[in-house]
């Protein structure tokens, strides 16, 4: 409990219990061997600096880390931060790793100095494994000239399993450097023992002449130390270094230093030809779609520059046409691979041709220059020359797009040529004139529009008042007829005195149907005579004259009338109410 | 003969109005002539004096607000261009030339103006990018009576082609009557202003001592929120917010 107290008071002061800060550097020995390597520890402790190697001239780091930790002793807390640099020797004999400047912060605190043996024969780690790996490194020619592509390869021969293998760089000063992406692997049996080669290659390209040096590639790897002890289980893993027993032992190795004569390039004889910029093997070729065509039209001209160097860095052949023909080059496309030999391709140059003047119209041949480093002599080759037949054209020139992308496979045909319309000038298009502009062309208030939009809708609401109103305003006999149907229609609901009564006004009003004129009280003879008088017929003036009879006995005798007798009269009224308002 | 008298005094009465109405609209044309004259003569200040009367006069037609556009933007008054091309809009949705000068003065804006329609409302509301806004507004009316009609009609018979034409004006009474709508909506409720001046504070307050939010540039399209006497709130995209003087701005 006061342990985890203490801890947590530290973890909260931590400043407070860290003392004064101190470097320190260790190897892991002190006696190597040339291909061997050695690890320096820079330790800071309770504290932090950035370490300067820049000082340590007779080695190569090959790799370097970093790491810190916290430890706390009998409640003391120390931080260490710790920097760990693998060593590879320059030379052999007595060595120095000098006194490293720290810089902590506060100040500078040095390291003390290291000496360092490198001897013959000895090797602080007797590996059985580190005779089996070794590197190699070989150029495809110790002489070039300037521009002149040669092949540098760094080969890993490994007869036994390593892991964590990094492989350094060397150094390529004068060089531009251009690395292969496929390496090759294959195996090789030397002196009856047989290794797995890895290679690793790298195209490059002389920038400066002089001897120039290429520094060791290095190799940096994990080796399997085997225990005496063996189990069967690790005979089986045996060949993986992950499953196998025993431990690991990191190892470096190098390739030898190599050094390359470059030279400038010779004089060239005088010539009219310029020097294309070409080092290696080249060929050149040339195509024309057509040879005969009109003014305005166009022909294409294709020429394909093609052999081993540097083909990226061909310069535009110079193609020469009288003063009657316009030329447009295309952006020249280039198709190159680099392999084991070098950059092998080539590079198109399209041109368009357009004849202004009717004739004969003859295209030199093209030359190109260049310098081929295997006879060390400047090379020339040349492209047929071509006739044109130019007839006479409609008068219009061809338009002829000057930057058109085009592809080796499918040179630019007429058809496809076109014109790129670019914006000289921008500005507005004018005003109008017409008058009517001065007409006002408003649309509606917001208040018009729904004034307006809400008339219809209140129209519609008024259709059943209209309608009502049509119906009480129609013709006198439709008006009455209606009403005598309505009414024999109520009187079919209804039962007794009451559908009585409502016969006796429907038969009423089906004779003002008749007369135009609507009297409640009408004489038996009365009715008569008026039915009569507007229909003429005397039979169904004489049942109306009965039935009104019958309903007004039905409607004030005290008998009362069966529900059989009143649908009966109901029916007899309907029919001479049809009859009267026929 | 009473009936005739009336209608004799009432062409009188139309005839008498036309007349005043061309006599009145004579000083316009020449004004407007004299802006069209000065424009060519490269006089673009006088054409905005010839062309902004009659405009101010109460006439909205697009050509007019073109031609101020056109007049204002050769002047150098970007803003004010923006705001007239933009006040065109409703009335050519479709005219090219109008496009044309209004991408012109867009390209010349420097405040990079976040989009006004989604893509609902684009496509809800597709008649105002193709038709004038009057033309929306009689097709919806027209539509509108054509349906109540139609709806009237088929209460007391009903008919095979009044059904047809009463179903015709409904789908084109829900097709554009919503456009219509939409657009009295942003001309009422929802009003849209153009930046006319050069360069605009936007201000937290309504005075000149209140903190400047942002400034925004000319012919930038802002919502309007709240208007004072003069100021006025706008918003600028969706997350700003402030008070602009009233003269630099264009309400739409």
């Amino acid at each position: 409990m006061n342990k985890l107290f203490i801890v947590l008071i530290c973890l909260l002061f931590p400043l407070q219990a860290w003392g004064e800060t101190t470097v320190q550097a260790t190897v892991d020995r002190t006696v190597i061997s040339p291909d061997a390597s050695l690890s320096l520890s820079v330790t800071v402790k309770d504290g932090s600096g950035e370490v300067d190697t820049s000082d340590i001239k007779d080695f190569d780091i090959v790799s370097q880390s970093s790491g810190s930790s916290i430890s706390i002793i009998n409640g003391s807390m120390t931080r260490t931060k710790e920097y760990t640099y693998t060593l590879v020797p320059r030379s052999k004999g007595t060595l120095a790793i000098p006194a490293l400047p720290v810089d902590t912060g506060d100040g500078l605190l040095h390291t003390e100095p290291i000496r360092i043996t490198v001897t013959q024969g000895q090797s602080s780690t007797a590996d059985s494994g580190s005779a089996s790996i070794f590197l190699k490194a070989s150029i495809s020619s110790k002489k070039a000239y300037i521009g002149q592509q040669i092949i540098y390869t760094a080969s890993v021969y490994q007869s036994v399993n390593m892991a964590d293998a990094r492989l350094g760089e060397p150094e390529f000063t004068g060089f531009s450097v251009d690395k292969l992406d496929d390496q090759k692997s294959f195996d090789t049996v030397i002196n009856g023992q047989s290794f797995r080669v890895t290679q690793i290659m790298y195209v490059l390209t002389p920038l400066q002449s002089g001897t120039q040096t290429i520094g060791p590639a290095t190799l940096s790897c994990d080796l399997m130390r085997q225990d005496r002890r063996r189990s069967r289980l690790d005979s089986f893993f045996s060949n993986d270094p992950f499953f196998s027993s025993g431990r690991r032992v990191h190892k470096t190795f190098r390739s030898p230093s190599l050094t390359v004569d470059i030279r400038d390039l010779p004089d060239r004889a005088p010539t009219d030809q310029p020097f294309s910029g070409l080092i290696g093997t080249f060929s050149i070729a040339s195509k024309l779609d057509k040879t005969s065509l009109k003014t305005g039209e166009s022909a294409t001209l294709t020429i394909t520059i093609s052999g081993t160097g540097n083909i990226a860095d061909a310069d535009r052949p110079v193609v020469t046409v009288p003063d009657d023909c316009k030329v447009y080059p295309d952006e020249p496309v280039t198709s190159s691979q680099t392999h084991s030999s070098g950059t092998t391709g080539q590079k198109n140059f399209a041109f368009a041709l357009v004849p202004t003047k009717a004739g004969t119209l003859v295209l030199p041949p093209v030359t190109l220059n260049w310098f081929d480093p295997r006879t060390d002599s400047f090379a020339t080759a040349s492209t047929p020359s071509f006739t044109l037949t130019i007839t006479q054209g409609t008068g219009q020139t061809a338009s002829v797009r000057t930057h058109a992308k085009t592809s080796p496979a499918t040179p630019p045909s007429p058809k496809n040529i076109k014109q790129d319309v670019t914006v000289l000038h921008r500005d507005i298009l004018p005003v109008y004139e017409d008058v009517d502009a001065v007409n006002n062309r408003a649309p509606l208030a917001a208040s018009s529009f729904l004034a307006a939009m809400c008339i219809p809708l209140l129209l519609c609401g008024c259709v059943p008042l209209i309608k009502k109103r049509l119906r009480r305003s129609g013709h006198p006999s439709r008006r009455y007829a209606h009403k005598a149907a309505r009414l024999i229609a109520e009187a079919r609901k209804s039962q007794g005195n009451e559908a009585c009564t409502l016969c006796s006004r429907a038969l009423i009003a089906s004779v003002a149907s008749r007369t135009h004129t609507l009297s409640e009280s009408l004489t038996y003879d009365e009715m008569h005579e008026l039915i009569v008088r507007t229909t003429g017929k005397n039979d169904l003036a004489e049942q109306a004259r009965a039935l009104m009879l019958t309903l007004d006995t039905a409607r004030y005798g005290r008998s009362g009338i069966a529900p059989d007798q009143t649908k009966a009269l109901i029916e007899q009224t309907s029919k001479i109410v049809r009859e009267l308002c026929a | 003969m009473r009936i005739t008298t009336l209608f004799s005094q009432i062409t009188l009465i139309l005839v008498l109005t036309a007349c005043a109405a061309t006599v009145q609209a004579k000083p316009v044309t020449t004004h407007f002539i004299q802006g069209v004259e000065a424009f060519k003569q490269g006089h673009f200040q006088q054409a905005i004096d010839a062309f902004l009367p009659i405009a101010e006069s109460g006439v909205e037609n697009g050509n007019l607000f073109y031609n101020l556009g056109d007049a204002y933007l050769k002047a150098g008054q970007l803003g004010q261009a923006i705001y007239w091309y933009e006040r065109a809009i409703p009335f050519m949705p479709r005219n090219a030339d109008l496009k044309f000068n209004l991408d012109y003065a867009r390209s010349l804006q420097i405040d990079d103006q976040p989009g006004q329609d989604t893509i609902l409302t684009r496509v809800l509301f597709f008649w105002k990018d193709i038709l004038a806004a009057r033309t929306i507004q009689y097709l919806a009316l027209g539509s509108n009576v054509l349906l109540w009609l139609g709806l009237g009609f088929l209460t007391f018979c009903s008919s095979s082609w009044i059904k047809a034409m009463t179903t015709g004006a409904m789908l084109l009474f829900l097709l554009v009557t919503p456009t219509a709508l939409f657009q009295l909506y942003h001309t009422t409720l929802a009003p849209q202003a153009i930046i006319v001046a050069d360069t605009a504070p936007i201000r937290s307050g309504r005075s000149q001592d209140a903190t400047e939010l942002f400034v925004l540039h000319a012919g930038t399209r802002v919502d309007v929120q709240e208007q004072t006497e003069n100021y006025t709130k706008i918003a600028f995209g969706k997350e700003m917010f402030g008070w602009i003087e009233q003269k630099n701005l264009g309400i739409l």
